[in-house]
């Protein structure tokens, strides 16, 4: 005859079949209600209470399994809604960076002659030093 | 400190004024740490493996700013009281 089974059981087992999520992150919240379970036992027990007893208000007081699941849900949607927040940014930027790319190059095709940053940066400190800058090609008297 | 220990703390610390459904402060753990506001470990010091909790530096500054909410509202409430 098969033994019966224990309240902490139940209660993992009513819990565990309708958890969200990924198996890794739903099997962590199980060991820590198990690991939860235990110490409220070994607590009552040490208290005075004979182990059954211990075991049935351990698992009274750690609430419904539709209270747990519940709580267990809204933390995942709010898990999901931020990720997607942060996947949404990232296209975003990666669309910006891709913009002010295609915008440079079309920038470069029209004026292939137009200094680049560091040669307009150098221009400039050359003027700061009162060196004056060689004159652009374009600019030279006729 | 473990999910076990945090209610026990809690409930003593307030002389049971807080009742709530004991399970339901693991995904409540949780999302803090989905929040940076807490870090947790595996711990085996003691024997038994643990999940293990602890507040990190974001999760410090959280909490200064909730208690000072929370110390205005009672001084709010404390104030009408006075004069109702």
């Amino acid at each position: 005859m098969a033994e019966p089974q224990r309240l902490s059981d139940l209660f993992l087992r009513d819990v565990s079949t309708r958890l969200v999520g990924s198996g890794g992150t739903r099997r962590r919240l199980l060991t820590e209600i198990r690991d939860h379970l235990e110490d409220a036992i070994a607590a009552n027990v040490e208290a005075g209470m004979q182990p059954a007893l211990a075991e049935e208000r351990a698992v009274e007081l750690l609430g419904s399994p539709d209270a747990l699941v519940r709580a267990w849900a809204e933390r995942c949607r709010r898990l999901r809604t931020r990720r997607r927040g942060h996947a949404v940014m990232l296209v975003a930027a990666v669309a910006t960076a891709a913009v002010l790319g295609v915008a440079q190059h079309a920038d470069g095709q029209r004026n292939p002659t137009a200094p680049t940053a560091p040669t307009r940066a150098c221009l400039a400190a050359q003027a700061c030093e009162g060196h004056a800058p060689a004159p652009h090609a374009d600019h030279r008297p006729g | 400190m473990h999910g076990y220990a945090i209610i026990d703390y809690v409930r003593l610390t307030s002389s049971g004024q807080f009742d709530y459904a004991e399970g339901t402060i693991y995904p409540a753990l949780r999302q803090l740490e989905d929040d940076g506001l807490v870090r947790s470990r595996w711990d085996g010091t003691d024997g038994r493996r643990r999940r293990v909790y602890a507040i990190t530096a974001q999760g410090k500054k959280s909490l200064a700013g909730r208690c000072r909410e929370w110390e205005l509202f009672t001084k709010g409430v404390q104030a009408v009281l006075e004069h109702g």
